[in-house]
């Protein structure tokens, strides 16, 4: 209960007043003459008025006549049996900030949302205006701010849930935006969610929202949030001499379930089952289900692993992927001779079975052939020169759009490398540095960590670089248009980069042996290389599955139709393309779709097939695993960083923070005081006619 | 107080044929008895000339000597040794305290009829039986006599007291004390509204002259039990003080003191050879002489 004057409170105090006068009994101390006092005086004085309390039936309807007047006066209110009224005697304009992510979609809580919606909207005042946001990761503003209730509520029941993930940062700032050019003279965000944990990142938080904007969440989340779902799905490759097979490990995760339990895991490809497994779901954990390796035909397919655990949110208990088998790429691993020294490299790069590279090792000095087309890329380790026909070898090959990447160690000479390697090079080797009594071994200095190379290790850290020291490298200059990747401590360049026509050449100044330093000894070697060569090769990885919310070009919806739009041949556009999304729907590209667009987003959780020219291709897409997790994150943590920045905020778990004239607004609705008042008054009545009963009994003593 | 114009209304018949019966006996014997059984501390009646005294208000005025009044031309009476058998003597309080009442008979008109009712029966034993009022001094005094006429002076005294002042034994009894020549029986009547000490100290100048003492305490039932309830502002009829009390967080306290009081005047009346008794005014009065009187039949 709040009070609208609570100050009234004090006059609570008042019921002191019957209590003294019951206990002094003034309107009954009648003189009386009595033949001597002289007992009397004997006493103590404060003996002769020890009060005791007599009518205490008058006296308890006197006081609590009292009290309820006071409560009366105080204008109390409850804010828990109903919903915050929205009036005001200002105008306001409003935010109806409505989560319709996916994990809306666990049991009823979208419906409860737009019911709070609704409600909010119904108990407008006539000129606030209000706009409706629906927000997942992305947030959309549905009208402009408007007054007229019947339209707004029109909007709110045709909202539906999406099957993307939630980011509520964007989508306060979004209605911080919308505020700002709002008419109302208050501003408030009425922001209904289910406030799952997951939507919400501390660290990435720089939200600031303008002074005088308030905001009051809804938390509709409940309490059950028991959830289970297969969250990562990863398709491998197991190449053989004789056949590649494909190998499936799907991540199942249990959110917040009440209790372990059992279940199943099946394996479709293609709409078959292939293999079951069962599992074991912890309440709150998650744990690595391998299927056994089997063989699957070239070319693409598709498959799905699905969960068979009955929660309220189904759809996250099957995750859609597609199988394509890719030919792997041929490199050829150029050194002198066929030392050990390029052992590392040629394993990194050729080594495992599911790597998408086939190394081919040749001797530079042999009499090799200088066809290099079957090749995606060079790799030029540890050689002491490089002549001009293989110079020239190396430019045409990298001009077509191929990588070249060279590697230093002890025996490249600075020399071996002037003339026309120069123009493949992207810098001009000046000297070898070598590290001994008076140079010390160096360590990498500085790394370009949002590069394609090594923004991959951001999982891991870059210290496995920094902590590598080099005895030796070659110093070089950098041409004009390269880009240095990474730097010793010195500020030499350790790996440099340049186009060179529609390729890519890379100079790695150190060795990738044992020559100068211990990489090959660490566990980011092999990535490292990789990560190298794909670079140098623009290699593109396909993933086995996107997830809802993502835009992807339309070239990866079918790679045909990706080859037809970059060839920009006009006729190809003569018939309209059709994507069948994973509820049914078709979506038709025509010509100026696709000229205004070459991109697609990927809104629903399945498989989106596409069809040109009879080359059927699938996508699938899968709700983000962030969704599945349903642990909430208090809405006082996300109001508390709010509010550093003088934000004015309250949850609705905190009604008693409302404005004054939410407050009014309340007390209003509910009118308590005239109940308190009439209670008061029947009691009065009592009194009444007790006191004079009781007033009778007394003249008639 | 009731008043009445009539000063034998003291006399209800009714008590008199209860006390007709009883015999009020003199613990001293000392100086004789005429037809009663107590004794006269002078044998005989006797008309021997005592002494003049100047007459006073309230004397017959056929007791005073013409002749002396013809040489002096002042009015002087005679007196007489051996007038009576003995001489009573009534000490009525009057002080304010005696005007409370709470029932039908103020501790006033009580005290009133105890002492028309003594003075009565001391006539009818042939006792001289004096009256002295007093409150905080001697109000008035009625020497004893034993004549017709003086028990209608005596009861017309009686009429016209009205409690007023304070109550004080020490001063004026002392006084009284010393004008008592004879000896004889002094009857104290009083609510005895004083410290005990007081009381008994001024009764000693009695007891030392070798009279003997009655002390007869009047008291209210309302003084006596308190039953007082609601809050109230009390008013002392003495002082007229006032204080506001809630009697029902008194009473306790107010019983024990009294009770105390009352103990302790018992005590020391013992101690002094004081016979006291203790009379409520809601108890017939006759009940009251029969009890002293049977006290007193008992203890001779």
């Amino acid at each position: 209960m709040s009070f609208l004057s609570p100050l009234f409170l004090f006059a609570g105090l008042a019921i002191i007043a019957p209590i003294l006068l019951h206990l002094v009994r003034r309107e009954e101390t009648r003189k009386v003459p009595f033949s001597s006092l002289m007992f009397v005086t004997r006493m103590p004085k404060k003996s002769w008025r020890k009060q005791k309390l007599r009518h205490l039936l008058l006296l308890s309807l006197r006081v609590a006549a009292l009290l309820l007047l006071v409560l009366a006066f105080a204008r109390p209110f409850f804010t828990w049996k109903v919903s915050a009224p929205i009036q005001t005697l200002q105008s306001r304009s409003l935010i109806v900030l409505l989560d319709n992510s996916f994990s809306m979609r666990f049991a009823d809580r979208f419906e409860k949302a737009k019911t709070q919606a609704l409600q909010l909207v119904s108990r407008l005042a006539g000129r606030d205006s209000v706009q409706v946001v629906v927000f997942s990761d992305t947030s959309q503003a549905l009208n402009s701010p408007q007054t007229e209730r019947g339209t707004i509520q029109t909007l709110i029941r045709g909202v539906q849930p999406s099957y993307r993930s939630t980011n509520y940062a964007q989508a306060l700032k979004l209605a911080n935006q919308l505020l700002a050019s709002a008419p109302g003279e208050v501003r408030e965000i009425h922001w209904i969610s289910d406030f799952q944990q997951t939507g919400w990142n501390d660290a990435q938080q720089d939200l600031a929202l303008d002074e005088g904007v308030k905001v009051q969440s809804y938390d509709v989340a409940g309490t059950d949030l028991g959830n289970a779902a297969v969250s990562r799905v990863q398709v491998s490759e197991a190449r053989s001499a004789e056949s590649v097979q494909l190998k499936v490990r799907a991540e199942v995760s249990a959110f917040g379930l009440k209790a372990a339990a059992p279940a199943g895991v099946k394996l479709e490809i293609g709409d078959k089952l292939l293999q079951q497994k069962q599992v074991f779901l912890d309440p709150d954990g998650s744990q690595e289900v391998e299927f056994d390796p089997f063989n699957q035909p070239p070319g693409v397919s598709t498959g799905r692993v699905e969960l068979a655990y009955s929660d309220p949110l189904p759809l996250d208990n099957v995750f859609n992927f597609v199988l394509e088998q890719r030919k792997a790429q041929k490199l050829l691993l150029l050194a002198e001779g066929r030392d050990r020294s390029s052992l590392y490299l040629s394993k990194a790069l050729g080594g495992s079975p599911d790597s998408p590279f086939v190394v081919d090792l040749q001797d530079i000095g042999s009499n090799i052939s200088f066809d290099l087309s079957p090749y995606s890329a060079v790799l030029v380790n540890n050689v002491a020169g490089i002549t001009p026909r293989w110079a020239s070898t190396f430019y045409d090959f990298v001009s077509k759009g191929n990588g070249i990447i060279f590697l230093a160690g002890e025996r490249v000479s600075p020399v071996g490398f002037k003339g026309t390697i120069e123009k493949v090079l992207p810098a001009r080797i000046t000297a070898a540095y070598k590290a001994n009594a008076s140079r010390k071994e160096l360590f990498i200095g500085e790394i370009q960590k949002q590069h394609p190379i090594f923004k991959v290790f951001e999982a891991v850290h870059y210290s496995y670089f920094q902590s590598t020291p080099f005895s030796g490298y070659l110093q070089c200059a950098p041409h004009e248009g390269s880009q240095v990747l990474a730097r010793l401590e010195d500020g030499s360049p350790l790996l440099v980069e340049a186009p060179v026509g529609k390729g890519r050449s890379l100079l790695f100044t150190s060795s990738l042996n044992m020559d100068w330093n211990d990489l090959p000894l660490k566990s980011i070697f092999l990535p490292f290389c990789q990560q190298l060569v794909k670079y140098s090769v623009n290699f593109e990885e396909s993933p086995n599955a996107f997830s809802v919310g993502d835009v992807i070009p339309l070239g990866k919806l079918n790679p045909l139709l990706g080859k037809l739009l970059n060839s920009k041949r006009t006729e190809s556009f003569s018939q309209s393309w059709k994507i069948q999304k994973p509820f049914g729907e078709i979506v038709e590209l025509n010509d100026r779709d696709l000229f205004k667009s070459s991109f697609f987003t990927l809104d629903e959780p399945g498989l989106y097939q596409t069809t040109v020219r009879n080359s059927r291709n699938w996508v699938a897409a899968n709700v983000s695993n962030s969704e599945s997790d349903l642990r909430k994150v208090e809405p006082q943590k996300i109001l508390s960083a709010i509010r550093k920045n003088d934000t004015q905020t309250r949850s609705h778990s905190q009604p008693l923070q409302g404005s004054a004239d939410q407050r009014l607004a309340w007390e209003a609705q509910q009118h308590l005081w005239w109940f308190l008042g009439l209670l008061a008054l029947a009691i009065l009545l009592v009194e009444s006619f007790l006191a004079n009963r009781y007033y009778k009994d007394t003249v008639e003593q | 107080m009731k008043t009445s114009s009539s000063p034998t209304r003291f006399l209800d018949p009714a008590i008199l044929s209860r006390l007709g019966s009883l015999e009020l006996i003199a613990r001293t014997v000392v100086e004789g008895f005429v037809s009663g059984l107590h004794q006269s501390p002078y044998l005989g009646f006797s008309v021997d000339f005592a002494e003049y005294r100047q007459y006073m208000p309230g004397d017959d005025i056929r007791r005073i000597d013409w002749k002396v009044f013809a040489r002096s031309d002042r009015c002087y009476v005679k007196e007489y040794e051996g007038e009576t058998n003995t001489n009573v003597y009534l000490l009525l309080d009057v002080s304010g305290s005696m005007g409370y009442q709470s029932a039908s008979v103020s501790k006033i008109e009580y005290a009133s009829y105890l002492a028309a009712c003594l003075a009565y029966f001391a006539q009818r034993q042939k006792d001289n039986v004096g009256l002295v009022t007093f409150d905080d001094h001697l109000v008035d005094k009625l020497p004893a006599r034993c004549r017709l006429g003086h028990l209608n002076s005596l009861l017309h005294l009686l009429d016209k007291v009205r409690p007023t002042a304070k109550t004080e034994f020490g001063r004026p009894l002392q006084a009284l004390a010393e004008t008592l020549r004879r000896k004889g029986i002094v009857v104290l009547i009083s609510d005895l509204y004083a410290p005990p000490e007081d009381v008994v100290q001024s009764l000693r100048h009695f007891r030392f002259k070798g009279n003997d003492l009655v002390v007869f305490h009047i008291l209210d039932p309302q003084e006596r039990n308190f039953e007082f309830s609601r809050s109230l502002r009390m008013e002392d009829m003495e002082t007229k003080r006032q204080i506001v009390m809630v009697p029902e967080a008194v009473r306790e306290n107010y019983l024990r003191l009294l009770n105390g009081h009352i103990e302790t005047l018992k005590k020391e009346c013992g101690v002094l050879g004081a016979d006291y008794l203790l009379l409520d005014t809601s108890r017939p009065l006759d009940y009251a002489l029969y009890s002293y009187l049977y006290t007193r039949h008992k203890s001779m």
